[in-house]
């Protein structure tokens, strides 16, 4: 694969720039917020002088490029900045709550690429037969759907009447000890550890709101899908294809072969829109993930959560895309070459 | 000599979605096709050429008419079609790039046509690299992709992709209008040389006048989906009989200011729509010869000897304002002197 090297450090080279970018961005934005941290973590009996104090504690009464200066100064020791609500550093939050989110999102993503892919490659080579009409129908269901109301059906049908699901109350049983972390994946590392009863308990805890997630987050990719590959089934060299006489399978392997690059690109997309996307769910199922933690954060002008969730989303988002991109380089010949 | 292909009363129409009125894009055309011979098929965009070349192929069904070919009926869909058939028609089409799956090495998209009649694989392999020779390109190119490929190589391989399972029909969708003149030239004159070499059939659809008038044998003209008129390409490119003929044949512009085609018939007004065609000929609204009997009802085709048909009551009348010219043979004897120049001399 000559020439993947240089490719990938040429994308290296971009990432801390452009990291400094979202951050610069996000800081001032989130520093306009009106709301003083220091009156609200004092209360409304608060003094104007232990106000004052806190603020100089705090480190407020510094000009806004100052405080942005020593943000990044901790951020390069590897410090986040301290939650004033949870009064624990924001690193340490997110480590654990990171992964939930990212169990949540990537098993809701996995569950609609299984549904939304085969589902648009059937209605595309099917176009005006009755799973075409079905998949059009299911497209524009699954974007008319609040994700939070569908999680709220799930619930109760699930839940409160056939009773086969856990309460929606956290990753896993309280009386469950959780496995031992390795990758924050509950599912994963209770496996892991062989703990079977863990598994179950955290399985059975993700069903819904990766259900949710999945149906209908299906949607977009079953429509990409579908466009993508229909428009590859009309090009010259399908129909090449099918008046030799090839079997129609192969005609659609190969216009789906063709199509992938889009289908990618959406589920890229949808991955690291979904870390802060999927918070509805998250507050639905009481899931303690990221996306709640950095939600309690806006609400509360408690800025380092926010900035940290924002820094390690564009992180992931970031390596999503370069995973993306090297996808690109192995599949597509003109690319790079 | 049977012909090859049999056409007979070929008509398709398109249904307009949300409407009952149709497209009438082929109404009615009849011609045929002997083993070895080229028919240039020429008209305007939207004459409805490219439409009789995919009814022919089997990408279109066909609304009304028969398709024979070699005896059997090629207007049934392509499940019913015998499996005998595969390979013996085939396309080259107008876009080389679309024509070529990207992700697809160029020996594997040769090879495909093969796939399908089951030969087995060494045997395929080996086909492909004759079939690239036989285009005149290095056994190299195989391993490559569309993309590395320039426009002209692009389509040499899908010429090499059609002549792989020899067929006995070559069916050209405009093959040289996406090329630069000279990858144009050296594309007909590889097609001249396969089909002496393989006596293949050509059905060669194309706006282009002067290239169809170099590569083919016989020509028919098509306006709105009508044959207006159809014989040997000298006979209809020097004396066009058919009021369309002649306007089509004077607005080329033949590469020499002197051998301009003059004419003193010229067509006013607009196309008539597909959708509501005239009951009479389609070209009374802008035909300077148009008397009521054309706009009552579509003229018949009359034979005018040696095969020259034309649909058009006053041909008479046209033949007696247009004289004779002989410009297009000029251009042709030019070209092939031009061409001639530093290639060996005949044997």
């Amino acid at each position: 694969m000559r020439g993947l090297l240089p490719f990938l450090g040429q994308r290296m080279l971009f990432i801390l720039p452009q990291l400094f970018g979202i951050l610069l961005v996000s800081f001032f934005l989130i520093k306009s917020i009106p709301g003083d941290p220091a009156v609200l973590m004092l209360g409304p009996t608060a003094t104007g002088d232990a106000v004052a104090a806190l603020r100089t504690k705090l480190g407020l009464d510094h000009a806004l490029p100052m405080q942005f200066w020593y943000f990044l100064v901790d951020l390069v020791h590897g410090d986040l900045g301290t939650s004033w609500q949870t009064t624990r550093p924001v690193l340490e939050d997110l480590l654990q709550r990171f992964p939930a989110t990212l169990e949540l999102v990537t098993f809701g993503l996995l569950l609609a690429i299984l549904v939304g892919v085969p589902f648009g490659v059937a209605s595309a080579s099917h176009e005006r037969g009755w799973l075409g009409r079905i998949a059009n129908a299911y497209g524009l269901t699954a974007g008319a759907l609040p994700d939070f109301w569908l999680a709220l059906v799930l619930i109760f049908v699930f839940y409160t009447i056939l009773q086969v699901v856990p309460a929606p109350l956290g990753r896993i049983d309280f009386a469950v000890l959780p496995p031992p972390t390795v990758t924050g994946f509950l599912t994963v590392d209770s496996l892991l550890a062989g703990d079977w009863a863990a598994f179950a308990s955290a399985a059975s805890h993700l069903c819904l709101p990766v259900l949710t997630l999945g149906l209908v987050n299906a949607g977009p990719i079953l429509k990409m899908t579908q466009s993508t590959v229909e428009r590859m089934l009309h090009s010259d060299y399908s129909r090449y294809e099918v008046l030799s006489g090839l079997p129609r399978g192969m005609v659609v392997r190969h216009a789906l072969r063709n199509a992938l690059p889009s289908i990618i690109t959406i589920i890229s997309v949808l991955y690291g829109y979904l870390l802060g996307g999927a918070v509805l769910v998250e507050i639905v199922f009481s899931w303690g993930g990221a996306g709640q933690y950095a939600v309690q954060g806006v609400l509360n002008s408690d800025i380092y959560p926010v900035l940290g969730f924002v820094l390690l989303s564009a992180i992931f988002s970031l390596f999503v895309y370069l995973a993306v991109d090297i996808l690109y380089f192995a599949i597509d010949p003109r690319i790079g070459r | 000599m049977t012909p090859l292909l049999e056409v007979r009363q070929l008509t398709k129409r398109f249904p307009i979605a949300g409407s009952r009125s149709v497209v009438q894009a082929v109404n009615g055309i009849s011609f045929t096709l002997a083993p070895g011979e080229t028919l240039g098929l020429v008209g305007e965009s939207g004459s409805g050429k490219t439409t009789v070349g995919r009814c022919i192929l089997g990408l279109t069904d066909i609304s009304d008419g028969s398709i024979a070919f070699n005896g059997a009926d090629l207007s049934l869909t392509r499940r019913q079609k015998p499996a005998s058939l595969r390979g013996q028609v085939q396309i080259v089409f107008q876009e080389p790039a679309d024509a070529l799956d990207p992700r697809m090495r160029i020996g594997a998209a040769v090879e495909e046509p093969l796939l399908a009649l089951g030969t087995p694989r060494d045997e395929r392999r080996a086909r492909a690299a004759e079939a690239v020779g036989f285009v005149g390109l290095d056994h190299r190119v195989l391993r490559l992709y569309p993309a590395e490929l320039s426009a002209g190589q692009q389509q040499r391989v899908g010429i090499a992709r059609a002549m792989i399972t020899r067929p006995k029909l070559l069916v050209l969708d405009e093959p040289t209008s996406a090329l630069d003149p000279t990858a144009r030239a050296d594309i007909i004159e590889l097609l001249v040389r396969l089909q002496k070499q393989f006596g293949t059939a050509y059905l060669f659809i194309s706006h282009d006048l002067s290239t169809v008038r170099f590569i083919s044998h016989r020509v028919a003209v098509m306006y709105l989906g009508m044959i207006v008129e159809q014989g040997d390409a000298a006979a209809v490119f020097a004396q066009p009989r058919h009021p369309y003929s002649v306007g089509l044949l004077s607005s080329v512009l033949l590469p020499n200011p002197h051998l301009r085609r003059a004419s003193s018939i010229s067509l006013s007004g607009e196309i008539p729509s597909p959708i509501n065609l005239p009951s009479g000929c389609y070209l009374a609204s802008r035909c300077p010869f148009a008397a009521d009997a054309c706009r009552a009802r579509v003229p018949p085709a009359e034979e005018l000897g040696g095969g020259h048909l034309v649909h058009c009551i006053r041909h008479e009348d046209v033949a007696q304002t247009e004289r004779t010219a002989d410009t297009f043979d000029r251009f042709q004897e030019e070209a092939e002197r031009i061409l001639s120049v530093g290639a060996p001399a005949p044997a």
